[in-house]
C-alpha cells in the first residue's frame, strides 16, 4: 500500500471484511449442505416407480395409462413397486409441489411394511385445484430419521390451463 | 488514448461479445424449448436485448464525441433504447409467468411497480450528495438489472436448478443449492453493468459512493422485473390478494433491501478498487464485494425457512422483522461504506476546491470555495440565481466540481485520460461563467 492511497486504506479493510464475511455464510452453507446430503450414502439401491396415474380419491384407486403432464383438476398419484427395495431398507416417499413444499408422503417406515402402493398429491389447504408446475416425486432411503439418497425420482407436470 | 485505457476498453468488448452470445444462446435456447407462446416472447426478446446493446453502445459513444455532434448521438441511442423498451413490452404481455394471467394484470403489476421503483431510483441518484451520477447512466444500470440481466440468469438457473433436482435429496440441502445457484448467477449478471461502467464510463465512475449508486440502481431494475413476474404469477394462482402482497414485500418492504443492498455491494467493492493503486489490491476489492452480494444474497434465499411465520396479525411483525433481521445487516454495511465513501470524497473535495482557487486560473474562486464544498449552500446560491440562474449555475457547479474530482484523480494517480482534459475543463468553467455573466456572489 503506497502512502497517497493511505486514505482509501479503511475502505479496503472494510470491503476484505465483507469478503471474509461472506466465506464464513458461505462455509455454514456448505455445513449444512453436507449435514443434509451426507457423503458415503450412496447404497446402489433401485426402487421402482410404475407410473404416475390419474387418480380417484374417493375410491382411492389409480386408472389409465402412465403420464407426464397433468391438469390442475386432475388428481394424480404415483405407483411404487415395493419389493424392489431390499426388505429392512427404512423408506419413505414423497411429493414436492412447485413451490417444493411436500404435497405427498408415504412413510417412513420398512420397505417390506409399505402397503399402499399408490402415492397421492393432496390438494393445498383452501385450494380446489393443484398448483401449475413441476412435481417432483421421490422415494428415499431414512437412515437416522432423515432422508440420505434418493432411490428413484419422477418429475411431471400440472399445465397452467 | 493511453494503454491503460485501451485495455480498460479492450476488456469490456470482450465481456460485451460473451454477454451477447449467452443471450442468443439463452433466446435460442427458449425457442427450441418453451411453448408457443414464450417462443413468440424469445423471438421479440432477442432483437430487444440486442437493441439495448445498440443503444449503449451509441450512448456511450456519445461522450466521447464534442457537444456540438454529441446530441445526434443521444437521439440514436434514445431511440434505439425505446424500441427495445417497446419490444420488451410486447414480451411481458406473453412472457412465460403472464400467461395464466393475461396482460391486463401484467400492465397493472408494472404499473404498480414503477411508482416505488422510480422513487427507489430518486433516492439512490441523491446518495452521492458533491457529484450525482448522470440520470442516462443510473437509468441504463436500471434498465440493464431489469432487461439484460434477468434473460441471463433464467436459463443459467434453470439449467442448474434441473441438474439438482435430479442429483440431490429434496429438502435443506437441495435448497440452499438452488439459493447458491440464484446468488452466484444473478449477482454475476447483475454485477456485470457495473463492472461495465467502471471499464468504460471511468470519468463518471469516482469512487466507492459512485459504485454504490449503479449497484443499486441495477439491483432496483432487477427487483421491477422481478416483482412483475411474481405478482402475475401469483394472481394466477391465488388472485390479487397475493400478487398485492407480493407487491409490498418486493416494492416496499424490500426495496432497498433485497437487490438493491446485494448489488451495491458489488458496486462498492468496484468502486473502491478504483482508487487502489495495485492490481492485485483491486481484484480482490472487486471479488469481496462480488462475494459479499453472493453471500447475502445465498443467505436469504437459503435461511428464510429458519424464520417460520406464523398466523394471523403477528404474521405481518414477523415479515417486516424477518427482512431486518436477514437483509439489514447486510444493508448497514452498505450505509456504513457509503458514509466512509462520503467523508473522503467530502474532504478531498474542500481541500482541491482550495488548491485550485489558490492556483489562481479563475476556473474557482476563492470565495466559492465554501459554498461548491456544501451541498445545501450550493443549492441555496442556485436558488437565489432564479429560476433562469438555477439551471445554468447548476451546469457550471457540476463542472466545478468534477475540475476538483480530476484533481484528485490526478493526485493520486488515477487519472487515465487525456493529460489536457482538466485545462478544457477550466475552459469550459470559464465559459460557463461568462456565459452567466455573474459567479455565486452576483459579482460579473
Amino acid at each position: 500500500m503506497t502512502p497517497r492511497s493511505d486514505e482509501i486504506l479503511p475502505l479496503y479493510r472494510a470491503i476484505k471484511l465483507v469478503g471474509a464475511l461472506a466465506i464464513v455464510i458461505f462455509v455454514a452453507g456448505a455445513l449444512e449442505f453436507v449435514s443434509f446430503e451426507p457423503p458415503g450414502q450412496t447404497t446402489g439401491t433401485v426402487a421402482r416407480i410404475q407410473g404416475v396415474y390419474a387418480y380417484n380419491p374417493d375410491s382411492r384407486s389409480v386408472s389409465g395409462e402412465p403420464a407426464g403432464h397433468f391438469s390442475r383438476g386432475q388428481p394424480f398419484a404415483a405407483v411404487v413397486d415395493w419389493t424392489s427395495i431390499p426388505a429392512g431398507t427404512q423408506v419413505a416417499a414423497r411429493w414436492f409441489d412447485s413451490f417444493g413444499e411436500v404435497v405427498g408422503q408415504a412413510g417412513p417406515g420398512n420397505a417390506e411394511a409399505m402397503t399402499e402402493n399408490a402415492v397421492p398429491v393432496a390438494l393445498p389447504q383452501g385450494l380446489t385445484q393443484n398448483i401449475p408446475g413441476t412435481y417432483l416425486f421421490v422415494v428415499e432411503r431414512i437412515s437416522h430419521g432423515q432422508p440420505v439418497e434418493v432411490l428413484a425420482r419422477r418429475l411431471v407436470e400440472v399445465e397452467r390451463t | 488514448m493511453n494503454l491503460r485505457r485501451t485495455g480498460r476498453y479492450q476488456l469490456a468488448l470482450l465481456l460485451a461479445g460473451v454477454l451477447f452470445l449467452v443471450l442468443v444462446a439463452s433466446s435460442a435456447l427458449d425457442y427450441l424449448s418453451l411453448d408457443q407462446i414464450p417462443n413468440r416472447g424469445a423471438l421479440l426478446g432477442l432483437p430487444a436485448v440486442a437493441l439495448i446493446g445498440g443503444a449503449t453502445w451509441v450512448g456511450l459513444r456519445a461522450f466521447q464525441q464534442a457537444p456540438t455532434v454529441r446530441r445526434r448521438y443521444e437521439l440514436w441511442a434514445g431511440t434505439l433504447f425505446a424500441l427495445a423498451l417497446l419490444l420488451w413490452l410486447l414480451v411481458l404481455d406473453v412472457f412465460v409467468f403472464t400467461q395464466q394471467a393475461g396482460p391486463k394484470v401484467a400492465a397493472l403489476s408494472a404499473l404498480a411497480c414503477l411508482p416505488p421503483t422510480a422513487f427507489g431510483l430518486w433516492v439512490v441518484h441523491r446518495l452521492d450528495r458533491e457529484e450525482k451520477e448522470p440520470w442516462r447512466l443510473v437509468l441504463v444500470a436500471t434498465a440493464w438489472g431489469a432487461i439484460v440481466a434477468t434473460s441471463l440468469v433464467i436459463w443459467a438457473e434453470s439449467l442448474f436448478q434441473d441438474w439438482a433436482i435430479n442429483a440431490l435429496v429434496p429438502g435443506p440441502g437441495l435448497d440452499a443449492t438452488n439459493a447458491f445457484s440464484a446468488g452466484l448467477f444473478e449477482e454475476l449478471a447483475k454485477g456485470v453493468a457495473v463492472l461495465l461502467l467502471y471499464l468504460v464510463m471511468r470519468d463518471q465512475f469516482h469512487d466507492v459512493v459512485d459504485g454504490i449508486v449503479y449497484g443499486a440502481a441495477v439491483g432496483l431494475g432487477f427487483n421491477f422485473m422481478e416483482s412483475i413476474g411474481y405478482m402475475t404469477y401469483l394472481d394466477s394462482l391465488f388472485g390479487p390478494t397475493a400478487a398485492g402482497f407480493q407487491w409490498y414485500h418486493r416494492q416496499v418492504l424490500d426495496l432497498f433491501f433485497g437487490h438493491a443492498t446485494y448489488t451495491a455491494l458489488v458496486g462498492a467493492g468496484i468502486g473502491i478498487a478504483r482508487q487502489l493503486p495495485g492490481r492485485r489490491q483491486q481484484v480482490l476489492a472487486i471479488a469481496c464485494g462480488w462475494l459479499g452480494a453472493i453471500a447475502a444474497h445465498f443467505a436469504w434465499d437459503a435461511w428464510l425457512t429458519f424464520f417460520p411465520l406464523g398466523t394471523g396479525a403477528i404474521t405481518l411483525i414477523q415479515v417486516h422483522l424477518r427482512v431486518l433481521a436477514m437483509n439489514g445487516p447486510f444493508t448497514a454495511v452498505v450505509l456504513v461504506l457509503l458514509l466512509m465513501g462520503r467523508r473522503i470524497e467530502g474532504r478531498n473535495l474542500v481541500r482541491q476546491l482550495g488548491l485550485e482557487a489558490e492556483s489562481g486560473a479563475g476556473a474557482i474562486r476563492p470565495e466559492e470555495v465554501s459554498i461548491l464544498a456544501s451541498p445545501g449552500r450550493r443549492l441555496g446560491a442556485r436558488l437565489a440565481a432564479g429560476p433562469r440562474g438555477y439551471f445554468r449555475l447548476g451546469r457550471l457547479q457540476r463542472a466545478q466540481i468534477a475540475l476538483a474530482l480530476g484533481r484528485w484523480h490526478r493526485e493520486r494517480g488515477e487519472q487515465d485520460g487525456p493529460q489536457d482534459a482538466e485545462q478544457d475543463l477550466r475552459g469550459r468553467i470559464l465559459q460557463l461563467r461568462s456565459a452567466g455573466r455573474q459567479g455565486f456572489t452576483g459579482r460579473s
